[in-house]
């Protein structure tokens, strides 16, 4: 995981269009890319970035349900050799058919701007993210990313109120990125048994303790110190 | 070889015949006696040691069944059956099973024995492992979800309580006065329904107390198998638990008699045709061949002969052996239809396997078969066990989950009850899975 630490942003831009190719035209990989450079880059964690920016990319252009799928590609475009990956496209003047205004958000959930995230919120969001990858490979037909995040919101309804305020915007995708703080031992320990709880429900328990332990050793093997501390908050 | 061989242990035989037979004639009545009591305590004492050995079976075929994460709890919970229950039987259960009965409800004298005749002491070790067991039951089926403390305030409950007052109606009393479902002529030789039914139908009253396993049953009604953890332990498990039954109906006898050879090998041969019936079944309904399903047929045999070992010949045995593990098979399948998580089987092996076990010692007593009189006091003796038995267990368990709690959070679920009661793991270097928090 040296690239996850590298965080080169010209060669995260383009393993990103390299990825973006695959699913859009020309104009909408250099609108997408963009969206990533102002929005997303430098903004501490890359893993938890990319998470967010690919949560925006399938809900901005169509591609709900695939979040992990363009997460994967990404990170595998990232460790993969920088010769095959194509240049920058924010680094060449845009050609005609390149030259629009970038589209309005207008496809999926409206997603806010991205907030300032608490180093706890990250953690999470990026056990999440792993998650959501584990369901990704092995969902069950009839389960859809939209069903697992309806159940998550109806057993948020658990947490205290303005913890399940944070947690339900951001799971129904009003905003981009999970707010408030969420200590371990605390709230985030209670979120994260949230999710066990959906998975289980959803799944199984089987099924939700694999996940868990795949996407705790994904976490853990991130090399991120912040995210292999996450069985501070199981 | 085999010849000369044969007629040297013949001929030693017949000496050693002659000399306990001058031997006999020489000595007066009473050492004989002493000698025979004597010889009936070891057995006893080794019958019931077999028995509590058994407490090992339960614990490794349980945990076995159960998630890594649960592991340590399972087996704390058999342990300390034993430990509570050991204290709680010698206190007040030994007394209300065995005690002076002269209404046939209840025993009235014997609680916290002490300065009694030695025999008594023997007798009330063995009987003591059998309310353990009755006790033990009860832990495998609420696996996964239960708090330790409840459970074992439960587990008290049941072995000074519930086992006994059965007990007393159906094999009261030692000290004068009879039970009065053995005064009606009631078989249960070793505990089909006093001890295994009992302990099944309390197991049935937990789970419906405590409820299912997070997500074992899908909203639309589909059943998601969660698969044990550890399968040899299971086979492991199965292995002891049928070593032990030898000294379960076995030391029943209470002395070392001849009869002995038939209730063992009869107890081999439905362990045997058990789990025969239980994979036969499951091959009918075209289903896997699990190695679960022939270690439960094979407990379900076990306890289908334990009532009526000691007056079945053999071929009665197989027959009551292969139709309970059959049945265990098919009370699975129904109870999981019905949304009732069983981790370990337990109601469809003992509660089950008791019944149909006590219902088949009156079919097959070998000096009167499909005896109907028979069969409606075996019957009556099975509903009285379930009434009591069930119903105590629920107003129990039900008291229990308002006043302690029975149910662990969903937290304690999540990170596995080894953590949250114990703090500890079964297997720190080798965990299956980082549900819990692993490291501290």
């Amino acid at each position: 995981m040296k690239l996850l630490q590298d965080k080169d942003p010209v060669a995260a831009r383009r393993a990103l269009a390299f990825v973006l190719g695959g699913y859009l035209d020309r104009r909408r990989v250099r609108d997408a890319v963009a969206l990533w450079s102002t929005h997303f880059e430098g903004q501490g964690s890359l893993f938890v970035a990319l998470q967010r920016y690919c949560r925006q990319i399938a809900d901005s252009y169509g591609l709900a349900g695939r979040e992990a799928e363009l997460h994967l590609k990404v990170f595998r475009a990232l460790q993969g050799d920088p010769r095959d990956l194509p240049q920058d496209p924010l680094s060449v003047p845009p050609t005609d058919d390149e030259r629009t205004v970038p589209a309005p958000l207008a496809e999926g959930p409206r997603v806010g701007p991205v907030a300032e995230v608490s180093r706890s919120a990250a953690v999470l969001q990026a056990f999440y993210a792993a998650v959501e990858e584990q369901l990704a490979r092995d969902l069950p037909p009839g389960l859809t990313p939209a069903r697992v995040r309806r159940t998550l919101i109806r057993h948020a309804a658990g947490l205290p109120r303005p913890q399940q305020h944070a947690a339900s915007l951001w799971w129904s995708n009003q905003v981009s990125a999970l707010g408030g703080d969420w200590p371990p031992g605390g709230h985030g320990t209670a979120l994260v048994n949230v999710i066990y709880v959906s998975l289980a429900e959803l799944l199984g328990p089987r099924r939700a303790d694999q996940c868990f332990t795949q996407a705790v050793a994904r976490l853990e093997r991130s090399g991120e110190p912040a995210l292999g501390d996450i069985r501070r908050w199981l | 070889m085999t010849s000369i061989l044969t007629k040297a242990v013949r001929a030693a035989a017949c000496l050693a015949l002659a000399a306990t037979a001058g031997a006999a004639q020489a000595a007066d009545a009473a050492p004989l006696d002493a000698l025979k009591a004597g010889t009936d305590m070891v057995w006893l004492i080794a019958a019931g040691a077999l028995v509590f050995f058994m407490q090992a079976g339960f614990a490794l075929l349980e945990s076995g069944m159960s998630r890594a994460k649960n592991a340590v709890n399972v087996i704390m919970k058999n342990y300390c059956d034993m430990c509570f229950g050991a204290v709680a039987f010698w206190a007040v259960g030994y007394g209300l099973m065995f005690g002076a009965n002269p209404s046939g409800w209840l025993g009235t004298d014997r609680f916290l024995l002490h300065a009694v005749a030695e025999a008594d002491y023997g007798m009330l070790f063995f009987q003591m492992m059998f309310a353990a067991t009755a006790a033990t039951i009860v832990s495998g089926a609420i696996a996964e979800r239960t708090r330790f403390a409840a459970y074992i305030v439960g587990s008290i409950v049941i072995t000074a309580l519930i086992y006994p007052v059965f007990g007393a109606w159906a094999w009261g009393s030692l000290y004068g006065g009879t039970g009065w479902l053995k005064q009606m002529g009631f078989i249960d030789f070793a505990g089909s329904t006093v001890v295994h039914s009992v302990g099944g139908w309390a197991a049935l009253a937990a789970i419906l107390v405590v409820g299912p396993r997070l997500g074992r049953f899908g909203a639309a009604g589909e059943v998601r198998p969660v698969l044990g953890h550890n399968l040899t332990s299971v086979a492991l498990g199965g292995f002891i638990l049928w070593l032990g039954w030898f000294g379960f109906n076995g030391g029943s006898t209470a002395a070392a008699t001849v009869g002995i050879g038939k209730i063992v090998l009869n107890t081999h041969l439905a362990g045997a045709a058990g789990a025969i019936g239980a994979l036969a079944m499951v091959k009918l309904a075209r289903q896997p061949v699990l190695m679960t399903a022939a270690v439960n047929g094979s407990i379900a045999g076990l306890v289908g002969i334990t009532a009526g070992c000691h007056v079945m010949e053999p071929v009665f045995a197989l027959a009551t052996g292969f139709v309970a593990g059959a049945f265990s098979v098919l009370a699975g399948w129904w109870l999981e239809s019905r949304r009732i998580d069983d981790v370990v089987g337990a109601v469809s092996v003992h509660a089950v396997g008791g019944v149909w076990g006590t219902l088949a010692a009156g079919l097959f007593k070998a000096d009167a078969l499909f005896d109907l009189h028979q069969l409606g006091i075996q019957a009556l003796g099975c509903a009285v066990a379930f009434v009591w038995a069930f119903g105590g267990s629920l107003a129990m368990y039900a008291l229990l989950a308002r006043t302690m709690g029975l149910r662990a959070s969903t937290l304690d679920e999540q990170r596995g009850l080894d953590f949250t009661e114990h703090y500890e793991v079964g297997y720190p270097e080798f965990q299956q899975e980082a549900v819990h928090r692993g490291k501290w």
